[in-house]
């Protein structure tokens, strides 16, 4: 199985939920400031490199696991994007999953994204990311909680 | 391979293009600029054929962001090993 996390630009929400997926991050206390930074492409995507899929790894039962940005119009690009998988692969047994977590960003890495990624005021916007991270952490843990006890 | 001629407006062009890929004459196709668009209203590259070269040709509308979807559908083609061609038409 494949399991594609996606967000806006690739670069937070999506890193931290693969993160947790991948079990660099924990899923049952709330990491620190370094432990999210030091995670592999977090707060590193540039906008050229929106809707590359980037892999991240393989979990314990094998899934690979990668990110991607999707911008503004995640539902079209989730949509086709599942559709031309049915082209490429069509005598797979649906072995890939896409999964939106832009829902579950706040503002904080919202501002934050934008002035590290677009702006690149990273020295405000990036410590701005995971601070909102933080706050809606436990949320990122929960949906790889649900998804893991869905596909196992 | 498979090579998809998106288009953001003008489907009308990228039929076109995909026919003269094809050696199809362009004039066979079917229907007006508007009745094309609607008839293309679901989410998906349509197939259209496969050419000389036994590339499979695709229609498909790249949304938004070009760049975006040029990424993304190259990049589902490089995760299942499949070449992907975008070729975008104004």
């Amino acid at each position: 199985m494949k399991i594609i996390y996606s967000c806006f630009g690739g670069a937070h929400s999506s890193v931290v939920t693969a993160a947790i997926h991948m079990g660099y991050l924990p899923n049952n206390s709330l990491p620190s400031k370094e432990e999210i930074l030091a995670v592999p492409f977090y707060d590193k995507a540039q906008n050229n490199e929106i809707g590359i899929p980037h892999y991240m790894g393989k979990d314990q039962n094998n899934h690979i696991i990668y990110i991607m940005g999707m911008g503004h119009a995640r539902d079209y690009y989730t949509e086709m994007l599942y559709e031309f998988y049915n082209e490429v692969a069509p005598y797979n047994n649906k072995d890939i999953i896409i999964i939106n977590v832009t829902s579950l960003l706040n503002n904080y890495t919202r501002l934050g994204g934008f002035m590290s990624r677009r702006l690149n005021i990273i020295s405000l916007g990036r410590p701005l990311t995971v601070f909102g991270i933080q706050k809606n952490y436990f949320y990122f843990a929960e949906l790889v909680k649900n998804l893991k006890e869905r596909i196992n | 391979m498979k090579i998809v001629y998106a288009y953001k407006k003008n489907i009308y062009a990228a039929y076109r293009a995909a026919y003269l890929h094809l050696s199809l004459n362009p004039q066979l196709i079917p229907k007006s600029r508007r009745e094309l668009m609607r008839s293309h209203e679901n989410i998906k590259p349509y197939y259209l054929g496969i050419d000389e070269d036994l590339n499979e040709i695709y229609i498909a509308s790249c949304g938004r962001n070009y760049t975006i979807f040029q990424n993304a559908m190259e990049g589902i083609g490089r995760i299942y090993g499949e070449e992907v061609q975008i070729i975008l038409i104004h």
